[in-house]
């Protein structure tokens, strides 16, 4: 079962996320995004290895995020409250029975959003992701290729600002101590950033154009992607895994 | 894409890529606003999520920069870990939409401060749509709503709009953007004026 | 048409930069045939690099640059090929820099890139891929990503791209100028093999001549002005022009300056030279009598669980020139880092002026202290070459007169408005250098500050060196040219496997070291490396005739 996720053809996988968020943004109960939160959690930790300890890692800002929802579809949502559905007041607020339902709902809704894309980006390269969608998707070469080009310029990013920091430190720029100080620094490497980024941009098209690229559909590609039908599966799988917990959370309301 | 030349499509990722960083650190930011305050801990900073839209279109001034920039910067945000996943690639396809509905308005020849503020505003009204439906903002009172807008619309003209220019303007001015229309613009100018300086 | 071996050919090639700009070189004209192999020479910024982009037929399109003339290949204007037959598939460019020409991330999928673009079916492309790492003995990297590779091996991993691509001309752009004796020698040693097995037209630009002149049979000089100025046979160019040369800034073999100033006969082989009798030679420098400025103790640094040098220990005198050598990624550039503050040492002690050099505030310490980048682009701050110089001397009244000064002394004068990247790699370079020199200074740390340059540059690059070393600055200075070691240090230290192997004067280096200069992958300076000939020789020869 290990890497099973990883082969899947990334356009798939992405257009499966894609039609469960989108399912998911009709549903204002609780129970669907909660139980299809626990089967995506449960099937991605067997499926992909992924470490516990990175996905808890990862999901503790969604949760901040989660519970900032929850706490304001409760308290500002739009049924009002009577005496009927009242369930507790929180100093000048009142929650009602429909409205934290609800907010409830919407934080489950983000970490099952969390969830999917987790899932996606921890089993998928991004390269392969921008081929296949030339692939399958007929995405223009030219472009595709120009964003995998900025792409590389991601790691060097952390890089290029430590270089700009030496060089004003060298060139006797001012030390940076006071949290003033670090912010005014901060606007001071922004255009520094920027310009050398857009300078090396053109560099590295430059180097692509003298390796003869021209953005043309004519090209042959040494990786391949192709959608197979375990891919199709995979999609099928995710959609009834769906509609199971649509039906259990018919049978809770 | 004809129309595009490889240059300008590399430099567009690039920006991109620098601003989907940037844009995550505010999503962090964002969020934990938001865990206060609730989605309305976005509004004020909302903006800052349209600024590449603007400062591409400004520079490169091709139909389609605005658009595309903003959807390759939720891409490689999503790529590097935002909580909404792939579906930011849609929150972003939708912001791009609302600035590139500006430049299509204005033919893609007019890039004055007016209509980057006016792109940066179009920028709030479609993601404000979005959310009402896809992030479940319908569920809450209009009242409350209406003041969400209002500050995304203020953020939108003023973190992008403004600001885009005022970046792009200074990174013009280092002549990193000669290749670049802006650059081109900007070096027409100062030879129109030390033409008339020498007249 | 009467000649059907003819590769390339350029009719009166005017380019400039910007239009109503002095061109940067006008009415060039030259050709290469098939297979021919040639070294293109010239003082530094006369346009070399960008005649090697318009060639390539990537300029002027991508900088909008003024150019007229023609370039055509097999007889076939550039501008006539179809985008499915860009000229670029037939001409390899390797760049001067080497940061300057990857797009993918893995070399693997970097070498598969330019045969993609020339519709190469999957499974040919596999074997080529193979074939071409086998070839440059890149096979373990073939999973790599770039960017984490040394300097030496992103120029080997460029040349992998190309060659993969067989194209009918490759240029070479400085390709060694970065990497240590050793390896500069094996790169033009593999070049040379597979030119002759397979034939393709070479194209050379080069300020280091050693490896090369031997065996390229043509050569082609432009002057500063970017006039082209000789075109001939390279044993004749450098026998009989060689004052012309000179003149122009251009080096000359060391063999051949050698042979001119012994009075021996004209030759480019060292075998040749070595077999006239063994000259006099001076000694090397000894340490000035003077106080320790900057002292290290212990000194210990790694990179996460790898360790890149440790227990270091040395001192800097005032006034000496200290040299510090060793093979690629061997850590020389991250103990210039550590020792201008720019990263904390894991352990270890340095004292400046016998103070502790974390006591210094930050201003204190960068009015003692100037440092040189390896990379000229990493110290730029300012958006004119000009800026650059006075960034910081704002204040200072004689700050202008001073950066004239200097910007004449080192020829770039002509383009003190240009922004600092708009230069070349040889000016980009000799800016770096040139902002250090506006301070006075107590130490000047500086990072291969000569490559790249031609003679001329060069040596007055070194003579401020001097200048600034008689005013009582010490200085510490990375190099991978042994020449200028033995010629110029008073101190050499040598860097191998994380530790000081070697420190003292260089001529006991170079004649009594043998081991470490062969481990740390250095070479001999040319008349060090004769005397090893001549003593083997006479060990030899009794060996000979006792069979
Ligand atoms: N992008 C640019 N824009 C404007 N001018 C430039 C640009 N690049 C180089 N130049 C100028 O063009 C001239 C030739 O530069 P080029 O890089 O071709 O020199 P080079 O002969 O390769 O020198 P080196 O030996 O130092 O590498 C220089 O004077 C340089 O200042
Ligand atoms: N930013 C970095 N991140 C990770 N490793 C690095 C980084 N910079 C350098 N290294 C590694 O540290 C080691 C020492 O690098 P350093 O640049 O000091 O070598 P060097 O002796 O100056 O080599 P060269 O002669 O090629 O300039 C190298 O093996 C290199 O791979
Ligand atoms: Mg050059
Ligand atoms: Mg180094």
């Amino acid at each position: 079962m290990n890497q099973q996720l990883q082969t899947i053809n990334p356009t798939i996988k992405a257009a499966a996320v894609f039609c469960c968020v989108v399912m998911l943004s009709f549903i204002y109960n609780p129970y669907t995004p909660a139980c299809f939160y626990v089967i995506i959690v449960v099937g991605v930790l067997s499926a992909a290895r992924i470490s516990l300890k990175k996905w808890l890692l990862f999901t503790i800002p969604f949760l901040i995020l989660a519970a900032g929802c929850m706490w304001t579809a409760a308290v500002f949502g739009k049924v009002p409250t009577t005496a009927d559905n009242l369930l507790f007041e929180a100093g000048p607020f009142e929650i009602n029975r429909e409205n934290a339902l609800v907010g409830i709902s919407l934080g489950f809704r983000i970490l099952c959003f969390s969830a999917l894309s987790m899932m996606f980006i921890f089993t998928t390269d991004p390269i392969l992701f921008m081929l296949s969608l030339v692939q399958q998707c007929r995405l223009s070469p030219k472009l595709a290729y120009g964003i995998i080009a900025g792409f590389r310029f991601l790691p060097l990013l952390k890089d290029e600002v430590q270089i700009i920091q030496q060089a004003h430190k060298i060139r006797g720029g001012a030390s940076e101590n006071g949290l003033k100080e670090k912010l005014a620094s901060m606007k001071r490497y922004t255009i520094p950033l920027l310009a050398s980024a857009i300078r090396k941009a053109e560099r590295t098209a430059i180097a692509m154009e003298s390796k003869g690229f021209t953005g043309s559909r004519n090209r042959t590609y040494y990786r391949t992607l192709t959608v197979a039908p375990r891919d199709w599966l995979f999609f099928l799988l995710v959609l009834l895994l769906f509609s199971v917990s649509f039906f259990i959370s018919l049978c809770f309301s | 894409m004809k129309s595009w030349k490889v240059r300008e499509i590399v430099v567009m990722s690039v920006i991109s890529v620098v601003f989907a960083v940037i844009y995550l650190l505010f999503t962090h930011f964002g969020n934990v606003l938001a865990g206060f305050f609730g989605p309305m801990g976005y509004e004020p900073i909302y903006g800052i999520w349209f600024i590449v839209s603007i400062i591409a279109a400004y520079i490169i001034r091709k139909p389609g920069a605005a658009l595309i920039s903003e959807t390759i910067a939720a891409f490689v945000e999503c790529l590097l870990g935002n909580p909404s996943g792939p579906m930011v690639i849609v929150v972003g396809l939708v912001q791009g939409l609302g600035a590139e509905a500006v430049f299509l308005a204005a033919r893609w020849r007019v890039y004055s401060l007016p209509i980057l503020l006016l792109a940066g505003m179009g920028s709030s009204v479609t993601s404000f749509i979005y959310d009402l439906f896809v992030a479940g903002y319908a569920a809450l009172s209009p009242g409350y709503l209406l003041l969400m807008l209002t500050i995304r619309l203020f953020s939108g003209a003023l973190l992008a709009g403004l600001l885009g220019k005022v970046i792009s303007d200074s990174l013009a001015y280092t002549g990193v953007l000669n290749g670049m229309a802006l650059g081109k613009e900007l070096k027409k100018k100062r030879k129109q004026v030390s033409q008339h300086a020498g007249f | 048409m009467q000649d059907s071996n003819e590769l390339l050919s350029i009719d009166r090639l005017t380019f400039s930069y910007e239009e109503d700009e002095k061109p940067i070189f006008k009415d060039l004209s030259f050709q290469i045939q098939k297979g021919e192999r040639a070294l293109l020479l010239g003082p530094s910024g006369c346009g070399k690099s960008s005649l090697a982009l318009c060639i390539n037929g990537l300029y002027p399109e991508a900088c909008d640059a003024a150019q007229t003339g023609r370039i055509s290949l097999f007889q076939k204007n550039i501008e006539d090929f179809q985008a499915a037959e860009k000229p670029s598939l037939h001409i390899g460019v390797v760049f001067q820099d080497p940061d300057q020409q990857f797009c993918m991330l893995t070399v693997e999928d970097e070498i598969a890139f330019g045969l993609e673009n020339l519709q190469m079916p999957k499974e040919e492309m596999k074997e080529r891929i193979d074939d071409v790492l086998v070839k440059l003995d890149l096979t373990g990297l073939k999973g790599q990503t770039i960017s984490a590779l040394s300097g030496g091996t992103k120029q080997k991993v460029a040349l992998a791209c190309i060659l993969a691509m067989e194209p009918d001309l490759i240029i070479l752009d400085e390709p060694t100028s970065l990497l240590d004796p050793h390896s500069a020698r094996s790169f033009v040693h593999m070049i040379k093999e597979l030119q002759e097995e397979k034939g393709f037209g070479l194209l050379v630009i080069e300020h280091q001549l050693d490896e090369w002149a031997p065996w390229v049979e043509r050569t082609i000089v432009l002057d500063a002005s970017g006039q082209k100025v000789m075109d001939g046979e390279t044993p004749d160019i450098f026998q009989f022009r060689s004052e012309e040369l000179k003149k122009i800034g251009v080096a000359i073999p060391h063999v051949a300056a050698m042979q001119e100033n012994l009075n021996v006969p004209f030759t480019l082989s060292k075998e040749m030279l070595f077999t006239q009798p063994f000259p006099a030679f001076e000694e090397g420098k000894n340490l000035p009598l003077t106080e320790d400025v900057l002292e290290v103790n212990g000194l210990s640094f790694s990179r996460g669980q790898r360790a890149i040098f440790s227990d270091i220990s040395f001192s800097l005198r005032a006034g000496s020139l200290t040299a510090v050598v060793g093979p690629n990624g061997t850590g020389k550039s991250t103990l210039l880092s550590v020792l201008a503050r720019l990263y904390k040492p894991k352990s270890g002690e340095i004292r400046l002026f016998g103070k502790p050099l974390h006591s210094f505030s930050e201003n204190e310490l960068r009015r003692q202290m100037g440092f040189v980048f390896q990379n000229p682009e990493h110290q730029f701050v300012a958006d004119t070459v000009f800026g650059e110089l006075v960034f910081g001397h704002k204040h200072q009244k004689d700050a202008a007169e001073k950066a004239h000064d200097l910007l004449r002394r080192f020829g770039l004068d002509h383009v003190l408005t240009h922004h600092p990247f708009a230069l070349s790699q040889g000016q980009k370079r000799r800016l770096s250098v040139a902002t250090m020199m506006m301070h006075d200074l107590k130490i000047l740390l500086l990072d291969e500050p000569t490559f790249g340059q031609d003679a001329k540059t060069a040596a007055e690059c070194m003579e401020l060196i001097e200048s600034i070393q008689a005013a009582g600055t010490a200085v510490l200075m990375i190099t991978h040219d042994m020449e200028l070691v033995s010629a110029f240090a008073d101190n050499v230290l040598v860097l191998h496997d994380t530790k000081l192997v070697y420190q003292g004067a260089p001529a006991p280096l170079f004649s009594e070291q043998n081991e470490i200069v062969q481990q740390a992958k250095l070479a001999w300076p040319l008349q060090y490396e004769w005397l090893h000939h001549k003593q083997q020789e006479e060990h030899h020869e009794p060996a000979i005739t006792n069979h």
